[in-house]
Protein backbone atom coordinates (compact mmCIF):
# COMPACT_ATOMS: atom_id res chain seq x y z
CA UNK A 1 0.00 0.00 0.00
CA UNK A 2 2.77 2.02 1.04
CA UNK A 3 4.87 1.15 -2.21
CA UNK A 4 2.04 2.33 -4.15
CA UNK A 5 1.25 5.36 -2.33
CA UNK A 6 4.85 6.43 -2.83
CA UNK A 7 4.56 5.59 -6.16
CA UNK A 8 1.69 8.17 -7.47
CA UNK A 9 3.37 11.11 -5.16
CA UNK A 10 6.73 10.05 -7.33
CA UNK A 11 4.55 10.21 -10.63
CA UNK A 12 2.93 13.10 -9.28
CA UNK A 13 6.35 15.24 -9.14
CA UNK A 14 7.62 14.13 -12.08
CA UNK A 15 4.34 14.67 -14.01
CA UNK A 16 4.61 18.86 -12.61
CA UNK A 17 7.77 19.24 -13.22
CA UNK A 18 7.81 18.17 -16.82
CA UNK A 19 4.24 19.17 -17.65
CA UNK A 20 4.18 22.52 -15.76
CA UNK A 21 5.84 25.66 -17.74
CA UNK A 22 8.60 26.93 -15.96
CA UNK A 23 8.48 30.20 -14.14
CA UNK A 24 11.10 31.18 -16.75
CA UNK A 25 10.23 29.35 -19.74
CA UNK A 26 8.87 31.40 -22.89
CA UNK A 27 5.80 29.86 -23.97
CA UNK A 28 4.20 30.37 -27.61
CA UNK A 29 0.45 30.83 -27.27
CA UNK A 30 -1.21 28.29 -29.30
CA UNK A 31 -2.45 30.66 -31.85
CA UNK A 32 0.73 32.47 -32.14
CA UNK A 33 3.81 32.60 -35.00
CA UNK A 34 7.23 31.40 -33.80
CA UNK A 35 8.44 34.57 -32.12
CA UNK A 36 11.20 36.69 -34.12
CA UNK A 37 13.24 37.13 -30.86
CA UNK A 38 16.74 35.19 -30.71
CA UNK A 39 16.23 33.46 -27.09
CA UNK A 40 19.22 31.62 -27.20
CA UNK A 41 21.63 34.10 -26.61
CA UNK A 42 19.25 35.78 -23.65
CA UNK A 43 17.65 32.63 -22.20
CA UNK A 44 14.88 33.29 -19.33
CA UNK A 45 15.97 33.30 -15.66
CA UNK A 46 13.27 34.32 -13.48
CA UNK A 47 15.99 36.42 -11.21
CA UNK A 48 17.14 38.63 -14.38
CA UNK A 49 13.12 39.02 -15.48
CA UNK A 50 13.00 40.44 -11.53
CA UNK A 51 15.31 42.91 -12.44
CA UNK A 52 14.46 43.71 -15.78
CA UNK A 53 11.08 44.51 -13.93
CA UNK A 54 12.68 46.45 -11.03
CA UNK A 55 14.23 48.75 -13.67
CA UNK A 56 10.85 49.00 -15.61
CA UNK A 57 9.50 50.62 -12.84
CA UNK A 58 12.32 52.22 -11.09
CA UNK A 59 13.06 56.20 -11.98
CA UNK A 60 16.39 55.82 -11.38
CA UNK A 61 16.62 55.20 -15.33
CA UNK A 62 15.87 58.87 -15.93
CA UNK A 63 18.54 61.92 -15.76
CA UNK A 64 16.53 63.30 -12.62
CA UNK A 65 15.89 60.36 -11.26
CA UNK A 66 12.40 61.28 -11.83
CA UNK A 67 10.20 59.45 -14.12
CA UNK A 68 10.29 55.37 -14.77
CA UNK A 69 9.41 53.23 -18.34
CA UNK A 70 6.08 52.95 -16.52
CA UNK A 71 5.69 56.59 -16.53
CA UNK A 72 4.83 56.64 -19.85
CA UNK A 73 3.66 53.02 -20.11
CA UNK A 74 1.40 51.82 -17.77
CA UNK A 75 0.66 48.44 -17.13
CA UNK A 76 -3.32 48.99 -16.77
CA UNK A 77 -3.60 50.37 -20.02
CA UNK A 78 -1.98 48.01 -21.78
CA UNK A 79 1.58 49.05 -21.37
CA UNK A 80 0.27 52.89 -23.30
CA UNK A 81 -0.09 56.32 -21.99
CA UNK A 82 -3.40 57.09 -22.03
CA UNK A 83 -3.42 60.70 -19.98
CA UNK A 84 -1.10 62.66 -23.44
CA UNK A 85 -0.77 62.41 -26.95
CA UNK A 86 2.33 62.83 -27.09
CA UNK A 87 4.94 60.86 -24.10
CA UNK A 88 6.42 62.82 -21.35
CA UNK A 89 9.80 63.48 -20.07
CA UNK A 90 11.98 65.07 -17.16
CA UNK A 91 11.53 68.40 -16.28
CA UNK A 92 7.92 68.31 -18.14
CA UNK A 93 9.72 68.40 -21.79
CA UNK A 94 6.95 66.62 -24.07
CA UNK A 95 8.09 64.13 -26.59
CA UNK A 96 7.56 63.44 -30.34
CA UNK A 97 5.28 60.62 -30.28
CA UNK A 98 2.79 58.59 -28.79
CA UNK A 99 3.98 56.25 -26.11
CA UNK A 100 2.58 52.82 -27.89
CA UNK A 101 1.09 49.73 -26.01
CA UNK A 102 3.71 47.36 -25.23
CA UNK A 103 2.86 43.81 -26.00
CA UNK A 104 4.25 40.49 -27.72
CA UNK A 105 7.45 42.31 -28.38
CA UNK A 106 9.03 38.95 -29.14
CA UNK A 107 7.33 38.74 -32.78
CA UNK A 108 8.81 41.97 -33.44
CA UNK A 109 11.51 42.56 -35.25
CA UNK A 110 12.01 46.76 -35.18
CA UNK A 111 10.52 49.17 -32.59
CA UNK A 112 8.95 52.79 -32.37
CA UNK A 113 7.10 54.25 -34.72
CA UNK A 114 9.34 54.51 -37.49
CA UNK A 115 11.23 51.10 -36.90
CA UNK A 116 14.22 52.89 -35.49
CA UNK A 117 15.30 50.37 -33.08
CA UNK A 118 16.80 46.97 -34.51
CA UNK A 119 16.54 44.73 -31.77
CA UNK A 120 14.14 44.38 -28.71
CA UNK A 121 17.59 44.52 -26.38
CA UNK A 122 18.48 47.83 -28.16
CA UNK A 123 14.94 49.77 -26.93
CA UNK A 124 15.88 50.58 -24.12
CA UNK A 125 18.86 53.00 -24.79
CA UNK A 126 16.64 55.33 -26.96
CA UNK A 127 13.94 56.73 -24.32
CA UNK A 128 16.51 56.76 -21.71
CA UNK A 129 19.01 58.46 -23.74
CA UNK A 130 16.46 60.95 -25.57
CA UNK A 131 16.74 64.59 -24.26
CA UNK A 132 13.14 65.10 -24.01
CA UNK A 133 12.67 61.82 -22.14
CA UNK A 134 14.52 60.42 -19.67
CA UNK A 135 17.53 61.87 -20.80
CA UNK A 136 20.24 60.15 -19.03
CA UNK A 137 23.56 58.79 -20.48
CA UNK A 138 24.54 55.20 -20.65
CA UNK A 139 28.01 55.79 -18.67
CA UNK A 140 25.88 58.29 -16.08
CA UNK A 141 23.11 55.30 -15.20
CA UNK A 142 25.59 52.43 -15.29
CA UNK A 143 27.46 54.41 -12.52
CA UNK A 144 24.39 55.10 -10.61
CA UNK A 145 23.43 51.23 -10.62
CA UNK A 146 26.80 50.31 -9.65
CA UNK A 147 26.43 52.12 -6.56
CA UNK A 148 23.13 51.05 -5.63
CA UNK A 149 23.74 47.77 -3.06
CA UNK A 150 19.72 46.87 -4.04
CA UNK A 151 20.97 46.26 -7.39
CA UNK A 152 24.43 45.13 -6.87
CA UNK A 153 22.58 41.78 -4.95
CA UNK A 154 19.96 41.38 -7.44
CA UNK A 155 23.06 41.14 -10.19
CA UNK A 156 25.32 39.32 -8.23
CA UNK A 157 21.77 36.95 -7.94
CA UNK A 158 20.90 36.57 -11.19
CA UNK A 159 24.79 36.58 -12.94
CA UNK A 160 26.81 35.21 -10.52
CA UNK A 161 28.62 38.46 -9.47
CA UNK A 162 27.25 42.04 -8.92
CA UNK A 163 29.26 43.72 -12.09
CA UNK A 164 26.12 45.85 -13.74
CA UNK A 165 27.14 46.01 -17.73
CA UNK A 166 25.37 46.97 -20.11
CA UNK A 167 24.64 44.22 -21.48
CA UNK A 168 23.39 42.74 -18.68
CA UNK A 169 21.52 46.04 -18.20
CA UNK A 170 19.41 45.50 -21.27
CA UNK A 171 19.34 42.28 -21.42
CA UNK A 172 17.24 41.96 -17.83
CA UNK A 173 15.04 44.54 -19.25
CA UNK A 174 14.75 42.99 -22.51
CA UNK A 175 13.55 39.74 -20.09
CA UNK A 176 10.60 41.18 -18.22
CA UNK A 177 9.35 43.38 -21.94
CA UNK A 178 9.37 39.47 -23.37
CA UNK A 179 7.36 38.68 -20.12
CA UNK A 180 4.12 40.83 -21.57
CA UNK A 181 2.50 38.46 -23.77
CA UNK A 182 -0.99 39.18 -24.27
CA UNK A 183 -2.65 35.90 -25.35
CA UNK A 184 -5.85 35.91 -23.37
CA UNK A 185 -8.44 37.60 -25.20
CA UNK A 186 -12.25 37.43 -25.88
CA UNK A 187 -10.78 36.78 -29.35
CA UNK A 188 -8.04 33.65 -28.14
CA UNK A 189 -10.96 32.15 -26.39
CA UNK A 190 -12.71 31.37 -29.21
CA UNK A 191 -10.28 30.68 -31.71
CA UNK A 192 -8.98 28.16 -29.23
CA UNK A 193 -12.49 27.00 -29.20
CA UNK A 194 -13.47 27.73 -25.76
CA UNK A 195 -15.94 30.41 -25.92
CA UNK A 196 -18.26 32.08 -29.27
CA UNK A 197 -19.26 35.30 -30.41
CA UNK A 198 -22.12 36.87 -29.68
CA UNK A 199 -23.86 37.56 -32.80
CA UNK A 200 -22.71 41.32 -32.84
CA UNK A 201 -19.03 40.51 -32.24
CA UNK A 202 -19.37 37.82 -34.77
CA UNK A 203 -20.78 40.53 -37.38
CA UNK A 204 -17.69 43.36 -36.19
CA UNK A 205 -15.18 40.26 -36.88
CA UNK A 206 -16.60 39.64 -40.47
CA UNK A 207 -16.34 43.64 -40.94
CA UNK A 208 -12.78 43.27 -39.62
CA UNK A 209 -11.70 41.02 -42.25
CA UNK A 210 -12.72 42.51 -44.79
CA UNK A 211 -12.01 46.08 -43.90
CA UNK A 212 -9.19 46.29 -41.53
CA UNK A 213 -7.24 42.61 -41.60
CA UNK A 214 -4.70 43.49 -44.17
CA UNK A 215 -2.67 45.79 -42.25
CA UNK A 216 -3.79 44.49 -38.40
CA UNK A 217 -3.35 41.02 -39.04
CA UNK A 218 -4.35 38.38 -37.01
CA UNK A 219 -3.21 36.92 -34.42
CA UNK A 220 -0.99 39.79 -33.47
CA UNK A 221 -3.00 42.44 -35.11
CA UNK A 222 -0.56 44.13 -36.58
CA UNK A 223 1.13 42.90 -40.05
CA UNK A 224 4.16 44.72 -38.27
CA UNK A 225 4.50 46.98 -41.32
CA UNK A 226 5.01 50.15 -42.39
CA UNK A 227 2.07 52.24 -43.92
CA UNK A 228 1.09 55.72 -45.06
CA UNK A 229 -2.30 56.02 -43.99
CA UNK A 230 -3.36 59.78 -45.00
CA UNK A 231 -2.96 61.32 -41.44
CA UNK A 232 -2.09 64.78 -42.49
CA UNK A 233 1.37 65.91 -41.39
CA UNK A 234 0.91 67.95 -37.86
CA UNK A 235 2.92 71.16 -38.68
CA UNK A 236 4.75 71.14 -35.39
CA UNK A 237 6.09 67.82 -35.47
CA UNK A 238 7.13 67.41 -38.82
CA UNK A 239 7.32 63.78 -38.31
CA UNK A 240 8.32 61.98 -41.82
CA UNK A 241 7.35 58.73 -39.93
CA UNK A 242 9.83 55.58 -41.16
CA UNK A 243 11.22 58.15 -43.78
CA UNK A 244 13.26 59.59 -41.52
CA UNK A 245 14.92 56.25 -41.03
CA UNK A 246 15.18 55.15 -44.53
CA UNK A 247 15.69 58.62 -46.39
CA UNK A 248 13.86 56.74 -48.63
CA UNK A 249 10.53 58.80 -50.23
CA UNK A 250 8.41 56.18 -50.36
CA UNK A 251 8.83 55.69 -46.65
CA UNK A 252 7.43 59.26 -45.94
CA UNK A 253 4.95 59.47 -43.72
CA UNK A 254 4.41 55.82 -42.50
CA UNK A 255 4.82 54.39 -39.62
CA UNK A 256 4.31 50.60 -38.11
CA UNK A 257 1.44 49.63 -37.99
CA UNK A 258 -0.21 49.62 -34.47
CA UNK A 259 -1.45 46.12 -32.73
CA UNK A 260 -5.39 46.55 -32.38
CA UNK A 261 -5.12 44.14 -29.34
CA UNK A 262 -6.07 46.02 -25.73
CA UNK A 263 -7.02 48.58 -27.97
CA UNK A 264 -10.00 49.98 -25.92
CA UNK A 265 -7.10 50.36 -23.22
CA UNK A 266 -4.74 52.38 -25.09
CA UNK A 267 -6.22 55.34 -26.38
CA UNK A 268 -4.88 58.34 -27.62
CA UNK A 269 -4.67 56.48 -31.20
CA UNK A 270 -2.22 57.04 -34.38
CA UNK A 271 1.55 58.38 -34.03
CA UNK A 272 1.09 61.60 -32.58
CA UNK A 273 -2.29 60.69 -30.55
CA UNK A 274 -4.43 62.79 -32.37
CA UNK A 275 -7.27 60.61 -32.37
CA UNK A 276 -8.94 60.02 -28.33
CA UNK A 277 -11.51 57.96 -29.51
CA UNK A 278 -11.88 55.01 -31.29
CA UNK A 279 -14.90 56.76 -32.94
CA UNK A 280 -12.79 59.10 -34.27
CA UNK A 281 -10.28 56.45 -36.04
CA UNK A 282 -13.10 54.95 -37.24
CA UNK A 283 -14.34 57.97 -38.82
CA UNK A 284 -10.74 59.09 -40.33
CA UNK A 285 -10.95 55.38 -42.07
CA UNK A 286 -14.05 56.63 -43.57
CA UNK A 287 -12.71 59.47 -45.09
CA UNK A 288 -9.63 58.39 -47.19
CA UNK A 289 -8.49 56.21 -49.16
CA UNK A 290 -6.86 52.78 -48.32
CA UNK A 291 -4.15 50.49 -50.40
CA UNK A 292 -4.82 47.22 -49.92
CA UNK A 293 -2.44 44.31 -49.88
CA UNK A 294 -3.43 43.78 -54.00
CA UNK A 295 -2.58 47.25 -54.88
CA UNK A 296 -6.29 48.24 -54.84
CA UNK A 297 -7.47 51.47 -53.14
CA UNK A 298 -10.70 50.95 -51.25
CA UNK A 299 -12.79 53.13 -49.30
CA UNK A 300 -14.16 51.96 -46.05
CA UNK A 301 -17.55 52.89 -45.90
CA UNK A 302 -19.50 51.50 -42.40
CA UNK A 303 -23.03 52.21 -41.30
CA UNK A 304 -24.23 53.28 -37.56
CA UNK A 305 -24.77 49.44 -36.96
CA UNK A 306 -21.57 48.18 -38.56
CA UNK A 307 -19.51 50.85 -36.88
CA UNK A 308 -21.18 49.32 -33.47
CA UNK A 309 -20.59 46.10 -34.66
CA UNK A 310 -16.67 46.43 -35.01
CA UNK A 311 -16.43 48.39 -31.88
CA UNK A 312 -17.98 45.24 -30.26
CA UNK A 313 -15.69 42.73 -31.86
CA UNK A 314 -12.41 45.05 -31.10
CA UNK A 315 -13.47 45.12 -27.23
CA UNK A 316 -12.75 40.86 -27.95
CA UNK A 317 -9.19 42.23 -27.94
CA UNK A 318 -9.52 43.07 -24.57
CA UNK A 319 -7.18 40.68 -22.47
CA UNK A 320 -7.51 41.29 -18.71
CA UNK A 321 -5.31 38.40 -17.71
CA UNK A 322 -2.66 40.55 -19.18
CA UNK A 323 -3.96 44.12 -18.23
CA UNK A 324 -3.92 42.69 -14.39
CA UNK A 325 -1.43 40.31 -14.26
CA UNK A 326 0.32 40.90 -11.00
CA UNK A 327 3.91 39.64 -12.23
CA UNK A 328 3.62 42.40 -14.75
CA UNK A 329 2.80 45.16 -12.28
CA UNK A 330 4.77 48.04 -9.74
CA UNK A 331 6.97 44.87 -7.72
CA UNK A 332 5.65 46.70 -4.72
CA UNK A 333 7.75 44.44 -2.11
CA UNK A 334 10.96 44.39 -4.17
CA UNK A 335 11.18 48.30 -4.92
CA UNK A 336 9.65 49.65 -1.95
CA UNK A 337 10.41 47.24 1.29
CA UNK A 338 13.61 44.86 -0.12
CA UNK A 339 15.22 48.51 -1.82
CA UNK A 340 14.95 50.61 1.57
CA UNK A 341 16.38 47.71 3.39
CA UNK A 342 19.21 47.98 1.55
CA UNK A 343 20.02 50.91 0.65
CA UNK B 1 44.86 -2.72 -17.30
CA UNK B 2 44.77 -1.76 -20.70
CA UNK B 3 42.49 1.04 -19.91
CA UNK B 4 44.79 2.05 -17.16
CA UNK B 5 47.46 2.37 -20.16
CA UNK B 6 45.35 4.03 -22.67
CA UNK B 7 44.58 6.73 -19.68
CA UNK B 8 48.32 7.20 -18.77
CA UNK B 9 49.12 7.56 -22.47
CA UNK B 10 46.44 10.17 -23.11
CA UNK B 11 47.31 12.03 -19.74
CA UNK B 12 51.03 11.82 -21.16
CA UNK B 13 49.99 13.03 -24.97
CA UNK B 14 48.26 16.09 -23.11
CA UNK B 15 51.74 16.93 -21.01
CA UNK B 16 53.43 16.92 -24.44
CA UNK B 17 50.60 19.60 -25.81
CA UNK B 18 50.99 21.55 -23.16
CA UNK B 19 54.86 21.98 -22.91
CA UNK B 20 54.54 22.36 -26.43
CA UNK B 21 56.42 26.31 -27.05
CA UNK B 22 53.26 28.08 -28.81
CA UNK B 23 55.18 29.06 -31.96
CA UNK B 24 53.50 32.45 -33.35
CA UNK B 25 54.46 34.87 -35.99
CA UNK B 26 53.46 38.60 -35.16
CA UNK B 27 51.72 40.93 -37.67
CA UNK B 28 51.50 44.23 -36.52
CA UNK B 29 49.69 47.23 -36.88
CA UNK B 30 50.17 50.60 -35.95
CA UNK B 31 47.17 53.02 -36.71
CA UNK B 32 47.85 57.16 -37.28
CA UNK B 33 45.67 59.47 -38.35
CA UNK B 34 47.22 61.16 -41.57
CA UNK B 35 46.33 65.18 -41.71
CA UNK B 36 47.69 67.63 -43.90
CA UNK B 37 49.43 69.64 -41.25
CA UNK B 38 50.39 72.79 -43.84
CA UNK B 39 46.50 72.85 -44.29
CA UNK B 40 45.48 72.45 -40.83
CA UNK B 41 47.99 75.14 -39.98
CA UNK B 42 46.39 76.35 -36.39
CA UNK B 43 42.64 76.27 -37.89
CA UNK B 44 41.49 72.95 -37.22
CA UNK B 45 41.87 71.38 -33.89
CA UNK B 46 40.80 67.68 -34.05
CA UNK B 47 39.34 67.09 -30.60
CA UNK B 48 38.01 63.16 -31.31
CA UNK B 49 38.68 60.80 -34.06
CA UNK B 50 37.65 57.20 -33.70
CA UNK B 51 37.40 54.73 -35.92
CA UNK B 52 36.10 50.84 -36.06
CA UNK B 53 37.84 48.36 -37.94
CA UNK B 54 36.49 44.75 -38.07
CA UNK B 55 36.40 40.99 -39.28
CA UNK B 56 40.39 41.26 -39.89
CA UNK B 57 41.08 38.48 -42.28
CA UNK B 58 44.66 37.15 -44.10
CA UNK B 59 44.41 35.36 -47.37
CA UNK B 60 47.17 33.20 -49.32
CA UNK B 61 46.20 34.59 -52.99
CA UNK B 62 42.29 33.89 -52.48
CA UNK B 63 42.87 31.04 -49.36
CA UNK B 64 41.17 32.37 -46.11
CA UNK B 65 44.43 31.49 -43.87
CA UNK B 66 43.54 33.38 -40.73
CA UNK B 67 40.54 35.03 -39.35
CA UNK B 68 41.12 37.89 -36.21
CA UNK B 69 38.70 36.14 -33.63
CA UNK B 70 37.65 39.92 -32.15
CA UNK B 71 35.16 40.98 -34.17
CA UNK B 72 35.63 44.80 -33.68
CA UNK B 73 38.44 46.92 -32.86
CA UNK B 74 37.57 50.45 -31.83
CA UNK B 75 40.64 52.62 -32.19
CA UNK B 76 40.98 55.88 -30.77
CA UNK B 77 43.11 57.44 -33.57
CA UNK B 78 44.54 60.26 -31.55
CA UNK B 79 46.20 57.83 -29.23
CA UNK B 80 46.07 54.30 -30.96
CA UNK B 81 46.97 51.46 -29.62
CA UNK B 82 48.57 48.82 -32.22
CA UNK B 83 45.93 45.92 -33.54
CA UNK B 84 48.56 42.81 -32.89
CA UNK B 85 47.89 39.63 -34.60
CA UNK B 86 49.67 36.47 -33.52
CA UNK B 87 49.01 33.78 -36.50
CA UNK B 88 50.77 30.65 -36.08
CA UNK B 89 54.23 29.83 -37.68
CA UNK B 90 53.58 27.77 -40.57
CA UNK B 91 50.91 30.36 -41.95
CA UNK B 92 51.83 31.54 -45.19
CA UNK B 93 49.89 34.55 -46.38
CA UNK B 94 49.90 38.18 -48.57
CA UNK B 95 46.89 40.30 -48.22
CA UNK B 96 44.61 41.41 -45.23
CA UNK B 97 41.38 42.06 -45.47
CA UNK B 98 39.60 44.32 -43.31
CA UNK B 99 36.37 46.70 -42.73
CA UNK B 100 36.08 50.06 -41.43
CA UNK B 101 32.85 49.79 -39.97
CA UNK B 102 30.53 47.74 -38.91
CA UNK B 103 28.49 44.85 -40.66
CA UNK B 104 24.37 45.02 -40.95
CA UNK B 105 24.81 41.55 -39.34
CA UNK B 106 26.38 42.84 -36.22
CA UNK B 107 24.34 46.08 -36.43
CA UNK B 108 21.35 44.26 -35.54
CA UNK B 109 22.58 41.30 -33.51
CA UNK B 110 21.51 43.03 -30.30
CA UNK B 111 23.35 44.02 -27.12
CA UNK B 112 27.24 43.33 -27.88
CA UNK B 113 30.54 43.65 -25.65
CA UNK B 114 34.15 44.77 -25.32
CA UNK B 115 34.71 47.50 -28.22
CA UNK B 116 31.24 47.03 -29.35
CA UNK B 117 29.37 48.10 -25.86
CA UNK B 118 26.88 51.13 -26.49
CA UNK B 119 28.73 52.78 -23.87
CA UNK B 120 31.75 53.44 -25.81
CA UNK B 121 29.87 56.11 -27.43
CA UNK B 122 30.10 54.94 -31.03
CA UNK B 123 26.54 53.84 -31.04
CA UNK B 124 23.13 55.64 -32.16
CA UNK B 125 20.68 55.20 -29.43
CA UNK B 126 17.79 57.00 -31.46
CA UNK B 127 18.44 54.60 -34.18
CA UNK B 128 20.15 51.56 -33.67
CA UNK B 129 23.46 51.23 -35.29
CA UNK B 130 27.10 51.89 -34.87
CA UNK B 131 28.61 55.19 -35.91
CA UNK B 132 31.67 53.33 -38.30
CA UNK B 133 33.75 56.29 -37.47
CA UNK B 134 33.68 59.99 -35.94
CA UNK B 135 35.53 63.11 -36.82
CA UNK B 136 35.04 66.05 -33.95
CA UNK B 137 36.82 69.52 -33.66
CA UNK B 138 36.89 73.31 -34.18
CA UNK B 139 37.23 75.13 -36.58
CA UNK B 140 39.29 78.70 -35.78
CA UNK B 141 38.24 81.18 -38.83
CA UNK B 142 36.55 84.47 -37.09
CA UNK B 143 34.54 81.98 -34.99
CA UNK B 144 35.52 79.49 -33.84
CA UNK B 145 33.04 77.03 -36.05
CA UNK B 146 32.61 73.06 -33.82
CA UNK B 147 31.92 70.83 -36.55
CA UNK B 148 31.20 66.85 -35.87
CA UNK B 149 31.30 64.16 -38.48
CA UNK B 150 29.68 60.53 -37.63
CA UNK B 151 29.42 58.51 -39.91
CA UNK B 152 27.67 55.42 -40.23
CA UNK B 153 24.65 53.34 -41.61
CA UNK B 154 24.24 49.32 -42.19
CA UNK B 155 20.72 48.71 -44.25
CA UNK B 156 19.97 48.62 -47.86
CA UNK B 157 21.82 52.09 -49.82
CA UNK B 158 22.76 53.76 -46.40
CA UNK B 159 25.21 50.94 -45.80
CA UNK B 160 28.44 52.87 -45.23
CA UNK B 161 30.59 50.20 -44.85
CA UNK B 162 33.78 49.87 -46.45
CA UNK B 163 35.80 47.68 -47.13
CA UNK B 164 40.02 47.42 -47.70
CA UNK B 165 42.53 44.99 -48.90
CA UNK B 166 46.53 45.67 -48.59
CA UNK B 167 49.27 43.12 -49.30
CA UNK B 168 50.95 42.02 -45.64
CA UNK B 169 53.84 39.69 -45.27
CA UNK B 170 54.34 37.34 -41.86
CA UNK B 171 56.54 39.09 -39.16
CA UNK B 172 56.45 42.38 -40.35
CA UNK B 173 55.08 45.69 -38.65
CA UNK B 174 52.71 48.05 -40.39
CA UNK B 175 51.25 51.68 -40.71
CA UNK B 176 47.88 52.07 -41.00
CA UNK B 177 46.87 55.65 -42.37
CA UNK B 178 43.36 56.96 -42.43
CA UNK B 179 43.51 60.53 -44.30
CA UNK B 180 40.84 62.71 -43.72
CA UNK B 181 41.80 65.60 -45.24
CA UNK B 182 39.52 65.09 -48.49
CA UNK B 183 36.70 64.35 -46.53
CA UNK B 184 37.29 67.56 -43.82
CA UNK B 185 37.86 69.53 -46.94
CA UNK B 186 34.38 68.53 -48.77
CA UNK B 187 32.75 69.77 -45.50
CA UNK B 188 34.26 73.06 -44.41
CA UNK B 189 34.24 73.86 -48.40
CA UNK B 190 30.26 73.07 -48.20
CA UNK B 191 30.25 74.78 -44.92
CA UNK B 192 28.83 71.86 -43.57
CA UNK B 193 29.69 71.67 -39.89
CA UNK B 194 26.99 68.47 -38.57
CA UNK B 195 26.19 65.04 -40.30
CA UNK B 196 25.39 62.91 -37.45
CA UNK B 197 23.16 59.91 -39.33
CA UNK B 198 23.40 57.73 -41.46
CA UNK B 199 22.35 59.30 -45.41
CA UNK B 200 24.11 58.51 -48.84
CA UNK B 201 26.56 61.47 -48.26
CA UNK B 202 27.83 59.30 -45.25
CA UNK B 203 28.11 56.36 -47.29
CA UNK B 204 30.09 58.90 -50.10
CA UNK B 205 32.44 60.13 -47.67
CA UNK B 206 33.35 56.46 -46.19
CA UNK B 207 33.95 55.73 -49.55
CA UNK B 208 36.25 58.57 -49.97
CA UNK B 209 38.27 57.71 -46.47
CA UNK B 210 38.70 54.22 -47.36
CA UNK B 211 39.88 55.31 -51.16
CA UNK B 212 42.76 57.62 -48.84
CA UNK B 213 43.89 54.68 -46.54
CA UNK B 214 46.88 53.27 -47.11
CA UNK B 215 48.63 50.83 -45.16
CA UNK B 216 52.87 50.55 -45.17
CA UNK B 217 55.54 48.28 -43.90
CA UNK B 218 57.46 49.92 -41.29
CA UNK B 219 59.62 47.38 -39.90
CA UNK B 220 60.72 43.37 -40.68
CA UNK B 221 59.95 41.42 -37.37
CA UNK B 222 61.80 38.34 -38.55
CA UNK B 223 65.20 39.37 -36.89
CA UNK B 224 63.67 40.19 -33.45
Amino acid sequence: MNKVFVFFILLSVFSIAFIAPLESEFIKPKNFPKPKYNFQNNPFDSNKINIGRALFYDPILSKDSSISCASCHSNYTAFAHVDHALSHGIADRIGFRNAPGLMNLAWHENFMWDGAINNLEMQALAPITNHLEMDEDLNQLLAKLNRSIFYKNLFKQAYGDDAISTDRFLKSITQFLLQMVSANAKYDSVKNGNAIFTSQEKNGYHIFKKNCATCHAEPLFTSLKFEQNNLAIDPNLKDMGRMRITQNPQDSICFKVPTLRNIAFTFPYMHDGRFSKLQDVLHHYENIQLLTSNNKRIKIKLNKSEKVDLTAFLITLTDQKFLFNPALAFPKKLLLLNRRKNE
Amino acid sequence: MYFKKLILLFLYCVAIYREAPAQSQKTTFFLQTDFDQLYLKDSVKISKCAIYLTNFKFYNQAQLVFVDTIKAHLVDLLDPNPIQFNIAANLVYNRVVFNIGVDSNTNVAGILTGDLDPRKGMYWAWQSGYINFKLEGILNTKVQQPFQYHIGGYSGNLNAIQTNSFEVYPNNKYTLSFNFMPMLQYFFAQKQFELMSPQLKAVQLAKLLSENTTCTKVQNLSNE
